[in-house]
C-alpha cells in the first residue's frame, strides 16, 4: 500500500516541532561572555575596548549573548591581596554561572586569569587583548582552558620614524611612561625598539615616580629639536592624586614647546599631534570577533593559543598640526587626520547634495552667463566700434549737430556746433542754451517748431540769428522732432549750417536780377517811346502831305500803323511780369482795336478775339503783330466796301505741336481775278515774308462772297 | 480873342518832344488854341494859373520830380479845369491815385486821333 501525501506532510511537521526548540536552545540560548578589564570603568582605554567588543557582537549572529564586565582596577591597587580578594568575590559571584567565553584586556587581567581561571571558570576559553608582555601568556599545561588573543607591541619605532619624517632635525625624544606593570612592560619593548637610534636620537624618560609637575619641568627644558611621545596610562599630581586620563595629555601638551605624539589613539583629540597608534576600539572589536569565533568553533585547549599582533595606524590631529606648522604632505601616506574642519559634504549629505545640485545649476547658469557675456562682449565691441565710427562721422562733420530737450537743455552738441558758438561740447551737456533768433524771424521760427510739435517729422527753416558779438548770420536748420512713448515731443535733433555767404550771394543775384528787370523794363519803355516818337513824326508828315498829296499821306499812315503795331508789342512786354512772352488774347484785342480805330469806318466793324491760354514770345510777337496789322488794314480798306457792318475775327490755337493763327472777315472777299500770290501789294508781300522767314510757317487763304480767311501755321515757341 | 477861341483853349503837358509837337500840330489843325505846351509838372501848374485854358491834356509820367497826378493835385488847389490824362499804361494803383484829382478822362497811348478830338471837345463843352 502506497503512503498518502497528507500523512507524509504531517510527519514532517511533527519532526519540525520536536527539532526546532532544541536547535533554538543550542544556537541562541543563554551564551554568556565575561569581559575582565585590568583597569577601572572610567578609564577611556577600557571604554574603547568595551565599545569595540559590543560592536563586534552586534555585527555577529550572537546579538543575544549576555556580556558581563568586571574591572580589576589594577591602576589603583595592584598586589597579591587585591587579586586574592577579587578571586573570592568572583568565586562567590559566579558560583553558579557557566560563561562560554572570558575576554581579558591588558596584562593584569591575563595574569589574574592565569592564576585563578582554572578555579573560577574551568575549561572556559579565554580571549585576551592588549597584552604587552608576551611572557604573561599561559604556558602550555598550566591550565586547561583554550587561550587566544592579541598581543600589543607599542609601535614606538614606527612613531619615531614618522617623527623624523616630519622633522628630520629631531634628535631628542622624551617618552612619557608610568611605572605601573604595563608601563614597565612597555619600557622593555621600547628599549628593544630604540637600539637602532643610539647615534641619532637621545631618548629621555621621566624619573621614576615623577609626578606631572616634574614632567612639565622636564618639558620646559627640551630643545626645539625635541619631540614627546606619551605612552603612559597613569600619572599623579604632587599630592599623589591620580590624574584623569582625559587630562594628562592635554595638560602636558599645553605645557610643551614641542609636538607631543602618542602610540595610542586614546590620547587623540587631547593635545596630541598624532603618531603610529594602536586603537583600543579596534582591539576590543578584534577581541569580540575572536570571542564569537570561539562560540562558533568551540576550540579545545590542545589546539594551542592562537596569537594575533595589533597593527598601528597613522593618525593625526589637524588642530595640533596647525599649532606646530606640520604640513599634511609630511605625513606618511594613508594617514588619517582627525579634527579637520569639516567640509560641507561631511556636515550634511542631504544639504550637500542639494547644494551640489544648486551649484551645478549655478554652474550651468554661470556657463550660460559666460557664453552670453562673451556674446555681449562681442556685441559691445561691435557696438563700440560702430559708435566710434558714427561718432567720428558725426564729430568730423562741418555741419552743426545738436540734440536738446524742448526746454532747451542740451543733450549733445558736436564739435562743429561747439566751435561755432564757443561752447565746450562736454561742459555744456545738461545746460540750457538757446540761439538768439533775429526779431524778424521769430514768428516764423515759432511756427516752424509748432509744426514739429503738431506731428511733422522734420522741418527745414532758414533763419537769421544774432551772435554774441551782435553780428547777424543766416542759418539753415533741419529739425527733427523726437517723441516719447505717449507721442508727445520731448526732444529735438537739429542739423544746421551757416549759409550767410550763400544768402548774400543770393541777395546779390536777386538785386542784380531786379536791376536787370528794371533795365529791361526801361529798354522796352524806351523802345516803345522811341517808336511812339517815330509814329508821331510820321503822323506829322502825313498831316503835312495830306494837304498836297493824300495818297502819300495814306502810305505814310500805313507805315505809321506798322510802327504802332511794333510799339504795341513793347508796350505789352513792358507791362507784363515776364519779359519773355505776352498774353496773346489781351494783346490782340488792344492791337486790333488800335488798328481799327484809325479808320473812319471803325464803328461799323465788330471785333472778335479768341486766343485762350496762348502766349507768344518777343521774337514771334513782332511778326505776328505786323501780320495782324496788314490783314486788318486790308480788311478795313477793302472787305466791307458797300456794307454797313462787318465782323473781323482773330483766333489763335496753341498746342505743343503747332500754333495756328486765323484772321478772318465776313466781307466781300477778294475781287475776281485777284491772286494774292502774285499781287504787288506791299502788305501782302510783307505777310508772306513774315510767315516764311520769321515764323518758319505756312499759310492758306480762303476767300469768297462770305469773306476772306487767312490761316497761318507756325511751330510753337520752344522757350 | 473871341469867346469861341477861349472855349477851345487847351494846354498840353508832355515830356516827349515829338509827341508834344504832334499833339500841338494836330490840335491846332483841328482848331484848338494850344495855350501852352510844357514838359514838367510845375510848368503845367503855371500854365493853368497863367492861361486858364479850357482843358488840360496831361501825360502822367513826366521826366520830372513832379508827375502829372501831382501837378493835377496842385492845380486842383485853385482850379476845377477838366484834365485828360494821357498814359501809355495805367496800373490800378496809379489810376486810383489819379482818380483822386477827378480827371475828366484817361486816354491811352498811342493816341487815336479821332478819340482825342472827341474827348477834348466833350471835355470842354461839358
Amino acid at each position: 500500500m502506497r503512503p498518502q501525501p497528507w500523512s507524509l506532510t504531517a510527519g514532517i511537521l511533527v519532526m519540525l516541532l520536536l527539532i526546532l526548540p532544541a536547535a533554538a536552545a543550542e544556537s541562541g540560548g543563554h551564551e554568556q561572555i565575561i569581559y575582565i578589564s585590568s583597569y577601572g570603568s572610567s578609564y577611556i582605554w577600557n571604554q574603547e575596548i568595551e565599545a569595540g567588543i559590543e560592536a563586534a557582537i552586534a555585527d555577529s549572529e550572537y546579538t543575544h549573548v549576555e556580556l558581563s564586565i568586571e574591572y580589576l582596577d589594577t591602576k589603583v591597587i595592584n598586589d597579591a591581596t587585591h587579586f586574592e580578594n577579587l578571586y573570592q568575590t568572583f568565586a562567590h559571584k559566579y558560583k553558579t554561572a557557566s560563561p562560554d567565553v572570558i575576554i581579558t584586556s591588558d596584562d593584569s587581567a591575563l595574569i589574574f586569569m592565569d592564576e585563578y581561571g582554572d578555579q573560577l571558570f574551568p575549561d572556559v576559553p579565554v580571549v585576551f587583548t592588549g597584552v604587552n608582555n608576551m611572557s604573561n601568556l599561559p604556558k602550555a599545561g598550566e591550565n586547561t582552558a583554550f587561550y587566544t588573543g592579541t598581543l600589543v607591541a607599542v609601535p614606538l619605532q614606527e612613531t619615531v620614524d614618522m617623527i623624523r619624517g616630519i622633522n628630520p632635525e629631531t634628535n631628542v625624544i622624551y617618552v612619557i611612561l608610568d611605572n605601573t606593570y604595563t608601563g614597565r612592560a612597555i619600557r622593555t619593548q621600547i628599549d628593544e625598539q630604540t637600539t637602532g637610534y643610539t647615534d641619532t636620537i637621545t631618548f629621555l624618560y621621566p624619573e621614576t615616580g615623577a609626578d606631572i609637575s616634574a614632567i612639565r619641568a622636564d618639558l620646559a627644558d627640551l630643545p626645539e629639536t625635541a619631540a614627546i611621545v606619551i605612552i603612559t596610562y597613569y600619572l599623579t599630581d604632587q599630592d599623589l592624586t591620580p590624574y584623569h586620563i582625559d587630562e594628562i595629555s592635554a595638560e602636558l601638551s599645553a605645557a610643551s614647546p614641542v609636538p607631543v605624539y602618542s602610540t595610542s589613539s586614546m590620547f587623540n583629540d587631547r593635545g596630541v599631534v598624532g603618531g603610529v597608534q594602536v586603537s583600543p576600539y579596534d582591539l576590543g572589536y578584534d577581541a569580540g570577533t575572536q570571542a564569537i569565533w570561539v562560540l562558533e568553533e568551540a576550540p579545545i585547549r590542545e589546539t594551542g593559543p592562537v596569537i594575533y599582533t595589533a597593527e598601528g595606524a597613522s593618525i593625526f590631529d589637524y588642530t595640533e598640526m596647525q599649532r606646530f606648522g606640520i604640513q599634511e604632505s609630511a605625513l606618511p601616506e594613508g594617514s588619517t587626520i582627525i579634527n579637520r574642519p569639516p567640509d560641507f559634504i561631511t556636515v550634511d549629505r542631504g544639504v550637500a547634495v542639494g547644494v551640489t545640485a544648486v551649484a551645478l545649476i549655478l554652474g550651468i547658469l554661470v556657463l550660460l552667463l559666460i557664453v552670453q557675456n562673451v556674446a555681449l562682449t562681442k556685441t559691445r565691441a561691435l557696438l563700440t566700434k560702430n559708435e566710434h565710427l558714427y561718432r567720428s562721422v558725426v564729430e568730423s562733420q562741418t555741419e552743426m549737430i545738436t540734440r536738446f530737450r524742448i526746454d532747451g537743455t542740451i543733450i549733445y552738441i558736436n564739435p562743429a556746433y561747439g566751435r561755432y558758438f564757443g561752447l565746450d561740447a562736454d561742459a555744456v551737456k545738461g545746460m540750457k542754451f538757446r540761439i538768439r533768433v533775429h526779431e524778424s524771424d521769430r514768428e516764423r521760427v515759432k511756427a516752424h517748431f509748432a509744426a514739429l510739435c503738431a506731428g511733422a517729422a522734420h522741418q527745414i527753416i532758414e533763419q537769421r540769428i544774432i551772435l554774441n558779438d551782435g553780428s547777424i548770420r543766416w542759418h539753415r536748420w533741419d529739425d527733427h522732432a523726437i517723441s516719447g512713448k505717449d507721442g508727445k515731443v520731448t526732444e529735438y535733433q537739429s542739423v544746421g549750417m551757416d549759409i550767410t555767404e550763400r544768402k548774400e550771394a543770393e541777395q546779390k543775384i536777386q538785386d542784380s536780377l531786379q536791376e536787370k528787370t528794371v533795365l529791361l523794363q526801361e529798354v522796352h519803355h524806351r523802345v516803345k517811346n522811341n517808336l511812339a516818337v517815330v509814329s508821331s513824326m510820321l503822323e506829322m508828315q502825313a498831316m503835312k502831305e495830306e494837304e498836297t498829296d493824300p495818297y502819300v499821306a495814306a502810305r505814310i499812315r500805313e507805315a505809321e500803323g506798322r510802327i504802332r503795331s511794333m510799339a504795341a508789342v513793347h508796350e505789352e512786354l513792358y507791362r507784363s511780369d515776364s519779359f519773355g512772352a505776352i498774353d496773346a488774347e489781351s494783346h490782340f484785342e488792344r492791337l486790333a482795336h488800335d488798328i481799327i480805330s484809325t479808320f473812319p469806318d471803325a464803328a461799323k466793324v465788330s471785333l472778335r478775339v479768341k486766343a485762350e491760354n496762348c502766349t507768344i514770345t518777343l521774337d514771334k510777337a513782332i511778326p505776328v503783330s505786323l501780320i495782324i496789322n496788314e490783314l486788318l488794314t486790308n480788311a478795313m480798306k477793302y472787305a466791307f466796301a458797300g456794307q454797313t457792318e462787318g465782323i473781323i475775327a482773330i483766333q489763335m490755337q496753341c498746342d505743343c505741336a503747332k500754333t495756328v493763327l486765323i484772321v478772318s472777315d465776313n466781307g466781300v472777299g477778294f475781287p475776281d481775278g485777284f491772286e494774292p500770290e502774285e499781287t504787288a501789294s506791299l502788305g501782302i508781300r510783307m505777310v508772306k515774308t513774315f510767315v516764311d522767314y520769321q515764323l518758319d510757317g505756312s499759310y492758306e487763304i480762303t476767300t469768297g462772297p462770305d469773306g476772306t480767311s487767312w490761316t497761318i501755321w507756325f511751330p510753337p515757341d520752344t522757350r | 480873342m473871341d469867346e469861341d477861341e477861349k472855349q477851345r483853349s487847351v494846354g498840353i503837358v508832355e515830356d516827349e518832344g515829338m509827341i508834344a509837337m504832334l499833339l500841338r500840330e494836330l490840335l491846332t489843325r483841328e482848331g484848338f488854341n494850344v495855350v501852352c505846351t510844357v514838359k514838367t509838372g510845375r510848368e503845367a501848374v503855371d500854365c493853368v494859373r497863367d492861361n486858364n485854358p479850357d482843358i488840360m491834356l496831361m501825360d502822367i509820367n513826366l521826366n520830372d520830380d513832379m508827375n502829372g497826378i501831382e501837378a493835377a493835385t496842385r492845380i486842383r488847389e485853385f482850379s476845377d479845369i477838366p484834365i485828360i490824362f494821357l498814359t501809355a499804361y495805367t496800373d490800378a494803383r496809379t489810376k486810383e491815385r489819379a482818380e483822386g484829382v477827378r480827371p475828366y478822362a484817361f486816354l491811352t497811348k498811342p493816341i487815336n486821333k479821332q478819340m482825342l478830338i472827341t474827348t477834348l471837345t466833350q471835355g470842354i463843352t461839358g
